[in-house]
């Protein structure tokens, strides 16, 4: 149980996963781009 | 909420607390654990997590009595043998258990539900195998909200991982110093240097701290947390995971990696002693073993072939690092390595040195397999041969001890060493062990001189 990571954690974290989330959303979106290119299914993930 | 029975280090989360009942460990839940308890199961995630052994099972207990008037439901947790703890563990060990709480906490997100803290003593492990323990981290997710366990994520699994990989080797030590994980601001100077190059490192190490710093004196406010989507979080969690995941150690050989190999022992000689040690676990059946001074645990492995929970220690932690990595992929996996320094063992540590049990509290062991280390601790610790008699006696209710003579080329090496005329003869240890043991059986192996000795604690079978 943990409970109190202060305000420059928080505002840390939240610049981080923003940078982040950017990222990923560009990542995702390359790599579907290159699925259709090549005509490639999307993989499933089990979990 | 007065938690009455409850364990010495279950006091924090007031969502329940974890006791123990006619030797039995259980789980009480408050109303706020017991809602979530209830999503947990409905939404599917607990039983998907107990499918893939990444959680311990559960079952619930009916009609349990004198218990707090609060307490809305008891959960009976599948038994652990012993509870290990993170600064007992090698580096793959706390990167395996780093990388299940991330990936419970990414399935976890799939399911409308997050881990409310990101402690390394929620993981614990059956065998070479990491697995969460702790039922109540988990909690409904929140529309926005950051992860609360970020920081702790950070001190207890982040930093002492990225720690150890600049040094070479384990520092998980640390953590016994620093209960509740690595300051992230000594973390953070540290680290500095080409490291922060590597953008995980930078992000989640350096622009966090220097955050910390930064706001240091801001009080948080309810419209101060900032808001934070799924998505984000989800992407916060993947860097972690994918940051971790490429962690490795370089595979460094310690003065005892090829210690069998350099043993004064002959074949027939290392039969003979593999044997005794066989027919001698055989005939005492213990439920526990505890190998000490366990090198890769060549004998651990002989003495749990009876299926006995067999804790491997060892004060090195590159050889508990390879010997944990062999055993993650064996059966029937019920050898769990531990790093332990018996000059130094763990000792009681947290509040009122009570919240997580020395080494000595979690025994006594059925056996105690001690190894050809009786004469290292004597002249490389200096530890007089009654003090070692007495601690095994708490630790131990059967022994195998390996006796070594003063003139074995081993001893002989420690002694020149030493520099010193340490008292060390096999009357003078047969005379510190008689107040606390019996010798049951003795083996003398081959021409070494070496002899194995079986002793059992006054006043137990």
């Amino acid at each position: 149980m943990y409970v109190d990571p202060g305000t420059g954690s928080f505002i840390a974290q939240a610049v981080i996963a923003g940078v982040l989330g950017f990222l990923f959303v560009i990542r995702k979106w390359l790599r579907d781009m290159w699925r259709k290119i090549r005509g490639v299914k999307e993989e499933t993930d089990e979990e | 909420m007065r938690s009455e029975g409850a364990l010495a280090g279950s006091f924090r989360d007031p969502a329940g607390y974890v006791f123990l009942r006619d030797g039995v460990v259980l789980r009480a839940l408050r109303e706020e654990g017991d809602a979530d308890w209830q999503l947990l199961n409905a939404s599917g995630l607990y039983a998907f997590l107990v499918e893939k052994n990444l959680l311990l099972a559960h079952d619930e207990m009916i009609g349990v009595p004198g218990l707090d008037s609060d307490v809305k439901r008891v959960l009976r947790p599948e038994q652990l043998p012993f509870y290990s703890f993170p600064y007992e563990w090698s580096f793959s060990q706390l990167r395996d258990a780093a990388l299940l709480t991330l990936r419970v906490l990414r399935l976890a997100l799939k399911r409308g539900m997050t881990l409310k803290d990101a402690s390394a003593y929620n993981v614990s492990f059956l065998g070479a195998q990491p697995v969460f323990a702790d039922i109540l981290s988990f909690t409904r997710y929140e529309e926005d909200a950051p992860w609360q366990g970020y920081l702790q994520f950070c001190e207890q699994f982040f930093v002492p991982l990225l720690l150890s990989r600049r040094a070479g080797r384990s520092v998980s030590a640390l953590l016994r110093a620093w209960h509740d994980g690595v300051p992230l601001p000594v973390g953070a100077r540290l680290l500095r240097g080409f490291g922060m190059l590597r953008p995980a490192q930078l992000m989640h190490v350096h622009l966090h701290a220097r955050s910390m710093r930064r706001n240091a004196a801001a009080p948080l406010g309810e419209g101060r947390v900032p808001r934070q989507s799924l998505q984000q979080t989800r992407a916060l969690v993947d860097s972690l995971e994918r940051a971790i995941r490429r962690m490795k150690l370089p595979q460094v050989s310690s003065a005892w990696t090829g210690y069998y190999d350099d043993t004064v022992y002959d074949a027939a000689e290392t039969r003979e002693k593999e044997d005794t040690v066989r027919q001698w676990t055989q005939a005492l059946s213990p439920a526990t073993v505890w190998d000490l001074g366990s090198n890769t645990g060549r004998y651990a492995r002989i003495a749990a072939e009876g299926g006995a929970q067999t804790l491997a220690m060892d004060a090195d932690d590159a050889v508990v690092d390879s010997m944990y990595r062999e055993l993650k992929s064996e059966e029937p996996g019920n050898i769990t390595p531990l790093v332990m320094n018996l000059a130094n063992p763990s000792s009681g540590v947290g509040w009122a040195h009570e919240e997580r049990p020395s080494l000595a509290d979690r025994g006594p062991a059925d056996l105690v397999l001690y190894l050809g280390l009786l004469h290292h601790l004597r002249y490389t610790h200096m530890l007089p041969l009654e003090k070692q008699a007495a601690f095994l006696a708490r630790i131990a209710r059967h022994v195998i001890l390996e006796w070594i003579p003063p003139e074995d080329p081993n001893v002989r090496g420690l002694a020149v060493g030493s520099r010193a005329n340490f008292a060390y003869s096999r009357a003078l240890l047969i005379s510190a062990l008689e107040s606390h043991f019996d010798l049951r059986e003795t083996k003398v192996l081959g021409a070494s001189g070496r002899e194995l000795m079986l002793l059992v604690r006054k006043g137990e079978e």
